[in-house]
C-alpha cells in the first residue's frame, strides 16, 4: 500500500469517526417518537435548517458531476445552475415552504404527498404522489454512492474498487442516520456543509495555483479548447429548459421539502433563504472551473470517466496530506443528500403507505422501528443499483430533475388555488409523466421538443392539463380547501 | 382585502414575473457559440460576467421577498 492511499485513507477514516459520532452523540437526544425521528421535533434554528436544506441539495452532482460536465463542455456549467437554481430555488422557498410550513405546524404533515393529498382530501392523489417522488428519489440516491465509491477508488489509485467504496459510504451513513434519525442527519449535515465549502474553496485554490494560475490555467483551455469558452459544446436551447427544470425540481424533493419543514419558525426559513444562493454560487463556479481546466490537465477522458476528475486532479496536483481532507470534502457533499434522501424515502413510506395500513394504529416506537429497518433496506436496494454502474451521474440527475419539476404543478395548485380540483392535479401528473416518459423512451419523435430537454414539455402538458381539468370539472366544496385557504387568508399574502 | 395586503401581492406578482424574465434573458444566445475576449483578471469574459449578473438579479429578488413581501404574521 502507497504512501498516498494511507494518507487517503487515514484522511477519511478520521472523518467517518467524526461524523459517526456525532450521530452517536444526537441519538442521547432522541425522543423516540416518528416527529422527533423523522423530523428532528421541528426545532431546528438557522445554521442547523440552513446546513441541512444546502447539504440535502449540494450532492454527487456538485462534487462529480459538475466538474465531468464542465470537463467535456465548458464553464457554461455553473451558470447551468447558478444563474437559475442559485436563485430561483430560495424563492421557491417562500412560495411553497412558507405555506406549506404553516400545514406542518397545524396538521403535523411531513411529506409532500401529505400537503397535496390533504387539500383535497384525496388518499389517491397523495399516493400517486409519493410513488412518484419515491421513484424518482432511489436513482437520484444512487448518484450519491456511485459518486462517492468512484471518488474513493480514484483517490487510493484502485486500492478501494468502486463497489467496496460505496459498501464504506453507505455504512458511514447508515449508522448516523438509524441513531440520530433527522436530528443526526442535520447535525452531521452542519459539519459536512462546513467541510465541503471549505474544501471546495482550497480544491480551487490548490489546483488553480498549481496550474500557474486561474489566468494561465484558463488561457491553456483557450489555446487547446477554445470550445469549452464558447458553450459551443451545449446548445442553448439545453442551457435554457434545464434552468427551467433545475429551479423548479428542488423545491419538490422529498428530503429538501421535509427539511424546510422542520425550521422552529419562519424567521429561520427567511434567514436560511438569504443565505442559501451564496454558496450555492459560489460551490457551481468553482467546481465547474477546476472541472474545466482539468481538461488540458488530464486530457482524454471519455463520457463517465469524467465524473471523477476531480480526485484525479487532486491526486496529481496536491500534497498527500491535503489529499484526504479535500477527499473528505467531496464525501461531505455526496452523503449529505444521500442521508437526506434515505430518511425522506422513509418517511414517505411510513406516514404515505404504511400510516394508512393496518399498522395505522401502531405505537410510535413500533413505527420507529420499521423505519429504521426500512432506511436498511433502501440503503442495500440503492447499493444493488450502484453495483450495476450505470451511465454518467450527470444524466440520470437530469432525467431524475426533469420527473421532480413535473410534480411542482400540483403542488403550488394545492397551496395557491382555490378552483384547482383534485381530478386536474391528479391527470397533470399523468399527462406530465407521460409525456416525460414518451420523450425519453423514443416514442414522442424528439424533433417535437425542437432541442430542449424532455422535462420542459413535459412540464408545459402538465400546466395545460391543470388548467383545462380544473375548467372542466366542478368547483371543490371540500372540506380541505376550506381549512387551507382559512389558513392562508390568515397567514400569507 | 386591506391596502398593505394588496400591496404585498402586487409586490409578489413583480417578484414572480421579473423571476421569469430572469429565466428568458438568461439565454444570452447572441453570445452564444461566439469565443469572447477574457477581459477581466485575464479568464473572465463579458459572457461570465452577465450570467454573474443574472445570478446578482436573482439574489435580489430573494432578499427582496424576504424583506417586503415575506411577513411573518403569527
Amino acid at each position: 500500500m502507497s504512501t498516498q492511499v494511507i494518507a487517503v485513507l487515514g484522511s477519511l477514516a478520521l472523518y467517518m469517526l467524526i461524523i459517526v459520532g456525532i450521530g452517536i452523540y444526537s441519538s442521547r437526544f432522541s425522543r423516540g417518537t416518528m416527529e422527533d425521528f423523522h423530523m428532528g421535533s421541528r426545532d431546528f434554528r438557522t445554521i442547523i435548517l440552513f446546513s441541512a436544506v444546502f447539504g440535502a441539495n449540494i450532492s454527487a452532482v456538485t462534487l462529480a458531476g459538475v466538474p465531468g460536465g464542465a470537463y467535456h463542455v465548458g464553464w457554461v456549467m455553473w451558470p447551468y445552475f447558478a444563474s437559475s437554481w442559485a436563485w430561483a430555488t430560495p424563492l421557491l422557498f417562500y412560495t411553497v415552504g412558507s405555506r406549506s410550513w404553516v400545514l406542518g405546524q397545524k396538521f403535523g404533515y411531513m411529506t409532500v404527498a401529505e400537503v397535496v393529498g390533504g387539500r383535497w382530501k384525496s388518499p389517491t392523489l397523495a399516493v400517486v404522489i409519493s410513488l412518484m417522488l419515491i421513484f424518482y428519489t432511489v436513482p437520484y440516491l444512487m448518484t450519491g454512492l456511485l459518486g462517492a465509491g468512484r471518488t474513493l477508488e480514484a483517490l487510493t489509485e484502485g486500492f478501494v474498487t468502486l463497489n467496496v467504496g460505496m459498501v464504506i459510504v453507505a455504512s458511514a451513513v447508515l449508522v448516523y442516520l438509524l441513531l440520530g434519525g433527522m436530528r443526526g442527519a442535520a447535525w452531521v449535515n452542519t459539519f459536512q456543509t462546513g467541510i465541503f465549502i471549505v474544501g471546495a474553496v482550497a480544491i480551487f485554490v490548490v489546483i488553480a495555483a498549481a496550474l500557474g494560475g486561474p489566468a494561465e490555467a484558463t488561457r491553456r483551455v483557450m489555446e487547446d479548447y477554445p470550445e469549452l469558452l464558447s458553450r459551443s459544446r451545449m446548445p442553448w436551447q439545453q442551457f435554457f429548459s434545464y434552468g427551467v427544470i433545475v429551479a423548479l425540481s428542488p423545491i419538490v424533493f422529498p428530503q429538501l421539502f421535509m427539511r424546510l419543514l422542520t425550521g422552529k419558525d419562519p424567521k429561520t426559513l427567511k434567514q436560511t433563504m438569504c443565505i442559501y444562493p451564496v454558496p450555492a454560487f459560489l460551490m457551481m463556479f468553482l467546481m465547474a472551473t477546476v472541472g474545466m481546466w482539468g481538461r488540458t490537465a488530464i486530457p482524454g477522458l471519455e463520457g463517465a470517466e469524467s465524473d471523477a476528475i476531480l480526485p484525479m486532479l487532486l491526486i496529481q496536483f496536491t500534497p498527500i496530506w491535503m489529499m484526504g481532507l479535500l477527499g473528505a470534502a467531496a464525501f461531505a457533499a455526496m452523503m449529505s443528500t444521500m442521508d437526506s434522501q434515505l430518511l425522506s424515502v422513509t418517511t414517505m413510506i411510513a406516514r404515505d403507505f404504511l400510516s394508512r395500513s393496518r399498522l395505522k394504529d401502531a405505537s410510535d416506537a413500533t413505527m420507529v422501528r420499521i423505519s429504521r429497518v426500512l432506511v436498511l433496506v433502501l440503503t442495500l436496494l440503492a447499493l444493488v443499483l450502484g453495483f450495476l454502474n450505470p451511465i454518467g451521474i450527470i444524466k440520470i440527475i437530469e432525467f431524475a430533475l426533469s420527473g421532480f419539476a413535473c410534480m411542482l404543478a400540483p403542488v403550488l395548485a394545492a397551496l395557491y388555488w382555490k378552483r384547482c380540483t383534485s381530478q386536474a392535479a391528479l391527470w397533470s401528473i399523468v399527462a406530465s409523466q407521460v409525456c416525460l416518459w414518451s420523450f425519453e423512451m423514443g416514442l414522442l419523435p424528439a424533433s417535437w421538443r425542437f432541442g430542449f430537454l424532455s422535462g420542459l414539455p413535459a412540464i408545459v402538458v402538465g400546466v395545460v392539463v391543470l388548467v383545462a381539468v380544473t375548467y372542466i370539472t366542478p368547483v371543490p366544496q371540500d372540506e380541505g380547501t376550506r381549512e387551507y385557504f382559512a389558513i392562508f387568508d390568515k397567514t400569507t399574502p | 382585502m386591506s391596502i398593505d395586503l394588496r400591496k404585498r401581492r402586487n409586490r409578489e406578482r413583480l417578484v414572480y414575473l421579473l423571476a421569469v424574465i430572469l429565466m428568458i434573458i438568461r439565454v444570452d444566445f447572441w453570445w452564444w457559440g461566439e469565443e469572447m475576449p477574457l477581459i477581466l483578471f485575464g479568464w473572465i469574459s463579458v459572457p461570465m460576467l452577465y450570467q454573474f449578473g443574472i445570478w446578482v438579479a436573482g439574489f435580489a429578488l430573494v432578499l427582496y421577498t424576504v424583506k417586503y413581501i415575506w411577513v411573518d404574521e403569527q
